[in-house]
């Protein structure tokens, strides 16, 4: 339809406050203050709103990565001496990333800055700004009570964790929250030490959130050196019996919200996870994500409530995501995902959803799998064909295995069910049934295709071929660029047909890094197949 | 009902047929018809938006009448994204600076979300990256500042550049 419109003269400034607001509220207040400021009183008056200039953040995140927002100097010199002298007394909040962190704080002074986000920060470039002593009688001793910290992954030694709280403790004597967060789900810095500085404590830390190595450093946080914190979540890579005997009597009542979870299995279920919750006698919420290992039955809503809800009286919230691995002995009277699902009928919380898989290979093995929903769960493992659906926002880890085969239409629903998945692993022997009628399918349509939208790393070492076709057919899959792929050599040489075959190819051009287990040839058509790949 | 039309006067007296469902996008619209009990045979003046104006609403909001609704916005996370302006917008957007102006004041007037939302969008990318002196230069703002301050923005300019 073609309109006649006549000349109008209604300018960028005659439109009212309200307007503008929206308009400037569609870019980041950093894009916002750089462009709008200074140019008359009207618009700085705007700019100047609370709205755009109590939190900047001077980082952006590109791929799990958070790097400056300014590549240029000139805009950062912009910011430094010309814009935050103007608005110092609004800033509440400042994200920095590590480069530039010393030089935004130096440029002035911000009386109500009180949460500081640190990311990128290294060993060193912590000690640098933690002893700056100019910052340190100012902004760091008396103002902040916040602190977020993202430590750099590329640049953390064993102790990092250790040496950056010890300075943060010692630096930081008003905190009350103490974040460490991670972007990626990689290499995440975790607290070890063998026995806790003095420095290690706080008398005003309300919450934390912080990945640690072992069961240990757990106890150590909750033996008494921080008695203020409400909330505390806390990740760790493994539950063992500590080595040393650590404070584990003493009750935390001033705990209210506790958040565990476990990467590695644990049989430590009784002897420690349980005697650590019931010290906590006010918890009000209470998360739990792990993987035990159990030997007569598995965790079920009828243990939950023997072993957890009847001692938890404060108890408000329950979540959990909890796995049980048994090893069958018998395989008279092994439960169903029915008998499983029946003992939380009673259950106040949220919906639970079980799945129960019973394993013969590599040994004869039981693995039911209990949580609530919705969930918040980071990564979802061993994922069979009996997947009961639904959708997993934060997961972004997932591994499948069956002893199964896992259809095109699998592959369809597990895409949509983890919308944000960047590492996926498939373990499955077991050729497709239905390999031939997805190819026709294909032909008419891409409604078929499952879409990996956020796949960073696939490995498919332990695969059937046709799960190695499954994702390196482009009329099956699609992913972005920049994946890493873990394949042995050989059935990647017979699925793209000794490096040759069209359908293949594209997704083959995706991979940036390609790791070849097996009798590997580095020849020249397999080095022109991935022509984008570093392959080692 | 599909099909059923109303009357709406531009304020340079056009009278324009719309279909109800279309004019229900304005709430402003909606209001009137629900609320105010506003009988669908009266003609309803809009004296604020000219008839190229309305013209232009028209087109867009029969483009987009079965569009899902918008999520409430969020301060605290509202999404950066100003690039997420559909192909079609885009060439329904190729218009003068004045009219893209209009178009957005008949959008608050008729309270139509969807195309305040993205005509502020487009403002907002003709904003992205530009310095405060190439905003002034392609919105026409005169600068208000007494000559003393222009001169210390100035100055400040300069160190930024030369640091």
């Amino acid at each position: 339809m073609k309109t006649n419109m006549k000349y109008s003269c209604v300018e960028l400034n005659d439109l009212p406050d309200e307007i503008l607001l929206i308009i400037f509220k569609k870019l980041d207040n950093l894009e916002a203050l750089y462009s709008c400021q200074g140019i008359n009183e009207r618009l700085n008056k705007i700019i100047y709103d609370p709205i755009f200039t109590s939190r900047l953040s001077f980082l952006k995140w590109s791929f799990n990565k958070c790097i400056n927002k300014f590549s240029s100097d000139m805009i950062l010199n912009k910011f430094c001496l010309q814009i935050l002298p103007k608005i110092h007394t609004k800033i509440k909040w400042l994200d920095l990333e590590s480069e530039t962190m010393k030089n935004i704080l130096h440029a002035t002074d911000c009386p109500n800055l009180y949460t500081l986000g640190l990311y990128n920060i290294e060993e060193e470039t912590a000690k640098c700004l933690f002893t700056d002593e100019r910052l340190l009688s100012s902004i760091f001793k008396n103002q902040i009570t916040k602190l977020i910290i993202s430590i750099d992954s590329n640049k953390m030694e064993l102790y990092t964790m250790k040496n950056i709280c010890n300075y943060i403790f010692t630096v930081f004597i008003n905190l009350t929250h103490l974040i460490f967060h991670d972007a990626s789900y990689i290499n995440n810095a975790r607290l070890l030490f063998n026995i806790p500085s003095s420095s290690f404590s706080s008398s005003s830390l309300l919450v934390l959130n912080i990945k640690v190595q072992t069961f240990d450093m757990c106890l150590y946080i909750l033996d008494g050196r921080f008695d203020q914190l409400h909330t505390v979540y806390i990740e760790m890579a493994n539950i063992f019996h500590p080595l040393e005997e650590i404070e584990n009597q003493r009750k935390i009542p001033n705990l209210k919200c506790f958040v565990l979870s476990c990467l590695m299995t644990t049989s430590c279920y009784d002897e420690l996870i349980l005697p650590l919750i019931y010290r906590m006698s006010n918890l009000e919420e209470l998360s739990l994500d792990f993987t035990i290992s159990v030997k007569e039955t598995f965790i079920d809503g009828n243990n939950l409530k023997k072993y957890i809800l009847n001692y938890m009286s404060q108890l408000k919230q329950f979540t959990f995501d909890i796995r049980s691995r048994m090893f069958i002995k018998n395989e008279m009277n092994l439960p169903s995902k029915e008998d499983i699902q029946q003992t939380f009928n009673d259950f106040q919380y949220t919906k639970i959803i079980c799945c129960v898989d019973y394993f013969l290979e590599p040994y004869k093995e039981g693995l039911c799998h209990i949580y609530s929903y919705p969930s918040l769960m980071r990564r979802y493992e061993y994922i069979t064909n009996n997947f009961p659906g639904g959708l997993y926002g934060y997961v972004r880890i997932v591994s499948l295995y069956d002893e199964y085969p896992f259809e095109h239409e699998f592959f369809i629903r597990i895409t949509q069910s983890f919308p944000f998945m960047g590492k996926l692993t498939i373990n499955n022997r077991y050729a497709q049934n239905q390999k031939g009628s997805y190819e026709l399918m294909n032909d008419k349509s891409n409604l078929s295709i499952a879409k990996y939208n956020y796949l960073i790393e696939l490995h498919i070492d332990r695969a059937h071929d046709d799960y190695i076709e499954e994702f390196l057919c482009n009329t099956k899959t699609y992913f972005q660029n920049n994946i890493l792929l873990d394949v042995y050599y050989e059935p990647l040489e017979r699925v793209t047909h000794n490096f040759t075959r069209d359908d293949t190819r594209i997704n083959c051009t995706k991979v940036n890094e390609l790791s070849m287990f097996g009798k590997v040839e580095y020849s020249k058509s397999c080095k022109d197949y991935f022509p984008f790949a570093i392959i080692d | 009902m599909a099909g059923h039309k109303i009357k709406l006067q531009s304020n340079d007296g056009d009278i324009f047929d719309v279909e109800v469902e279309i004019a229900k996008l304005s709430i402003t619209i909606k209001t009137m018809l629900e609320d105010l009990s506003m009988n669908e045979e009266e003609i309803i003046p809009l004296p604020n938006i000219n008839s190229a104006i309305f013209k232009k609403v028209i087109q867009w909001t029969t483009h987009h009448k079965d569009d899902p609704p918008l999520p409430p916005e969020d301060d605290e996370n509202r999404e950066k994204n100003t690039n997420d302006i559909s192909s079609w917008d885009q060439e329904f957007l190729k218009v003068d600076q004045g009219t893209l102006f209009e178009l957005i004041l008949a959008a608050n007037y008729l309270d139509i979300k969807g195309l305040l939302d993205v005509t502020c969008t487009s403002v907002a990318n003709m904003i992205k990256g530009k310095t405060s002196e190439e905003i002034r230069q392609t919105f026409n703002i005169k600068n208000d500042f007494t000559p003393q301050e222009e001169e210390q923005i100035k100055k400040e300019n300069e160190w930024c550049e030369n640091k």
